[in-house]
């Protein structure tokens, strides 16, 4: 282990060493600054998601070919879809940055001193509610533009639903009591209600939790002020109404469980096998689970149910998902030049309002558009039911964006003996509690 | 070739064979290691930027229950392993030399497992657990197979020295034979004209020139148990709720996932000091153990 650690810091020390020696891998002929647009800029970018990456680089060789600014953006090859921040902090420490970078939102305050500030991009005002209050500081500042847009509720298998129950319309479930019933009017049927997976503690120890915390309120900063007393340790949660009605949910989804007997077992791949053929009619995941949906089922159709807290039917709580920002795009003002910034902007723009960029980003990269008015929308269906949600206003923020680093692990372990009947709603909700102080006090647990 | 003279000729010849890997050795460990003992005084998180902080990694390394609580889980397994992993092994050896048909055919399967990356053997030794086990278990109806060994943590940390002895076995099963091969054989048939059984030439005369053989073995076993890393991320990493999470893993979770990077620096330089301390000590008992024949 020592080792590893060691032998990271010591490449990372030694790539630093020779990068220093030849610095200057991209003549930019613009770099004088005298002339303006129209001599050749070029400018790099790196790119988090590996499975779309060909299509990316179709997307660059247009925009390369077709832009009048003479820009060429060019690729900064990574490993993989984790080996985008480890090349950023690699380039940084070569004092060679990457201009345009595809960073994880939890990595963006890393870079905060060495990004540029992006308010005054023309697409801030066609953002969609919300989106932006991640990278928005009090000043004003707007540190990166949404990437793509991704949401959790309870996935549900229209097939499934409507063998069992015919032509159930689902928005009609408001509240709790309409869920539990929905649960049991399947069970009647012969119908696996849901499956729920503790194992993974990244969704119900992580994800879950954002459903208490987004909805203390419908603004969002009073929601993160609840999340500061709980990380200064004076939140009384057990006495909160959110988070009482959030472990009656967590008690109803174990209870209707179709691996009650055994809740720790299935794992991620048993959640997908069992939605996708219809083995179970509902699971709390998120959109992302649909490609390996469509492995199984390729005729399969989904749909987003809210998970409902209380029993009013006109509680905003019960009738949104949680949908936020995954990726940001950021740009470099640390040691990028002027034009490279400028022409790192220009590209950005050129993805959010061009046809092209539109099209490619919606239906071969995979990148639910963030913006309002855009004239391509995804193909499968979480990701257009995750639109509507947006363009209703029924989305909550990722107050779980905000959590201390680490957290999902512990949180994710208290959910996993709560669901195993090792600890009681009072031995989680301390776990939780005491989860959320220590680390953000650094008082490692 | 290494009886030269003179002073340069000398240092020619150590040049010539020592200079290279003693430049990786420093490159690769001493070096690294001296750059963590820095790094464990700094609040690095970054390679952008960093400051010196004093002790305050070293204090919170120490306080850190989530660091002992592996240290215990860890101490628990090493001792499971050791013991099982050289009981086996040994076993294995003798089974393996008694002359039983396709002996060798029985070399070379116990030894296979070993030759499995640690990685790959946690995803199969998984899937027996997570699916063969509990399906055979539902089918034959036997309780504790019925739920996967995974989901439950005392039963997950036997999975852990299951499938880690089952691939150590092996391995210290070679050695041992090579430590029965060198035994003289005139010695046997002196105690056995002497009258001695098979348990008393195995207790008075091979295992008493075999403790090379087991000076070797228990350091091994020691060593790779207490740095067990890839079988432990990739069979349990560390579940269920963290209660097989042993020290490497935490210590790479203090890195990587609290991003905590200088603790868990402290906390590796820790386990380098345990370890070094466990495994001299026991190679010094053993060694003034040995007995000529």
């Amino acid at each position: 282990m020592k080792k590893l650690l060691s032998a990271i810091f010591m490449g990372l020390g030694l790539l630093a060493f020779t990068a220093c020696g030849n610095n200057d891998p991209t003549p930019v002929n613009g770099a004088q600054g005298q002339t303006p647009t129209g001599d050749p800029v070029e400018v790099t970018v790196v790119f988090g998601k590996p499975e779309v990456m060909t299509e990316f680089e179709q997307m660059l060789s247009i925009f390369n070919s077709e832009n009048t600014q003479n820009i060429t953006v060019s690729i900064i090859p990574t490993e993989d879809g984790q080996g985008v921040v480890e090349r950023v902090r690699l380039q940084y420490a070569a004092a060679d940055p990457v201009t345009i970078m595809h960073l994880d939102a939890g990595f963006v305050p890393e870079f905060e001193n060495y990004i540029r500030d992006l308010s005054d991009q023309p697409w801030v005002a066609n953002a969609m509610t919300g989106v932006l209050n991640f990278v928005t500081r009090a000043d004003g500042r707007v540190m990166g533009m949404p990437a793509s847009l991704e949401g959790f509720g309870f996935v549900y298998n229209r097939a499934a639903v409507q063998a069992a129950l015919g032509n159930f319309d689902t928005s009609t479930i408001r509240t709790r009591d309409q869920l539990q019933a929905f649960f049991q009017d399947l069970e009647a049927a012969g119908q696996n209600a849901i499956i729920t997976t503790p194992s993974l503690d990244w969704s119900l120890g992580f994800h879950f939790m954002n459903k208490f915390l987004a909805t203390q309120s419908q603004d969002f900063h009073e929601n993160l002020a609840f999340l500061d007393t709980l990380l200064r340790g004076t939140a009384n949660l057990y006495s909160n109404a959110r988070y009482q009605e959030w472990l009656n949910m967590l008690d109803l989804m174990l209870e209707y469980n179709s691996n009650a007997h055994a809740p720790m077992d299935p794992q991620f791949d048993d959640g997908v096998m069992a939605l996708a053929d219809g083995d179970v009619a509902v699971w709390f995941q998120g959109d992302w689970i649909n490609s390996a949906m469509q492995a199984f089922n390729p005729d399969g159709d989904f749909g987003f149910l809210p998970v409902p807290m209380s029993n009013d039917p006109n509680d905003f709580a019960n009738r949104s998902i949680s949908i936020d920002v995954p990726q940001y795009w950021v740009v470099d003002q640390h040691l990028s030049t002027p034009e490279q910034q400028d022409a790192a902007l220009y590209f950005l723009n050129w993805m959010v309002s061009s046809q092209t960029g539109q099209r490619f980003a919606a239906q071969y990269l995979e990148l639910v558009s963030a913006f309002y008015g855009s004239e391509y929308s995804s193909v499968d269906p979480l990701s257009i039911a995750l639109v509507d949600y947006m363009e209703r206003g029924d989305s909550l923020s990722w107050i779980i964006s905000y959590f201390p680093n680490g957290i999902l692990t512990i949180t994710g372990g208290y959910v996993q003996q709560y669901s195993l009947g090792l600890i009681d709603r009072v031995g989680l909700t301390q776990g939780i509690e005491r989860a959320f102080y220590e680390l953000d006090h650094q008082l490692d647990l | 070739m290494y009886n030269q003279k003179k002073l340069p000729d000398k240092i020619l010849i150590f040049v010539l064979f020592a200079a290279v890997p003693i430049f990786a050795f420093v490159a690769i460990v001493i070096a690294p290691f001296l750059l963590g003992l820095y790094m464990s005084f700094t609040d690095i998180g970054t390679v952008i930027n960093f400051e010196f902080i004093g002790f305050s990694n070293w204090e919170r390394a120490f306080a850190s229950s989530r660091f002992w609580n592996s240290f215990g889980v860890t101490v628990r397994f090493v001792a499971a392993v050791v013991i099982l992993g050289n009981v086996f092994g040994f076993l294995l050896a003798l089974l393996v030399t008694s002359g039983i048909k396709f002996q060798n055919l029985f070399r070379a399967g116990f030894f296979t497992p070993n030759l499995i990356g640690g990685i790959i053997l946690g995803y199969i030794w998984q899937f027996l657990f997570l699916r063969m086990l509990p399906y055979f278990g539902n089918v034959v109806g036997i309780p504790f197979l019925q739920s996967s060994w995974l989901a439950d943590p005392v039963r997950a940390f036997w999975a852990l020295v299951v499938v880690s002895v089952w691939q150590s076995s092996g391995y210290m099963m070679i050695i041992y034979i090579a430590g029965l091969a060198s035994i003289n054989k005139s010695l046997l048939e002196a105690a056995s004209l002497d009258g001695a059984g098979y348990f008393r030439q195995l207790l008075s005369i091979k295992m008493p020139l075999m403790i090379p053989a087991f000076t070797i073995c228990l350091f091994l076993t020691l060593r790779n148990s207490f740095m067990i890393y890839d079988l432990n991320l990739a069979l349990t990493n560390g579940g269920p709720f963290m209660s097989t999470e042993m020290v490497t893993l935490a210590i790479f979770n203090e890195a990587f996932a609290n991003r905590n990077f200088g603790v868990a620096q402290v906390q590796a330089l820790i386990l380098f000091v345990v370890i070094a301390t466990v495994t001299l000590t026991q190679v010094g008992f053993f060694k003034k153990r040995e007995v000529e024949e």
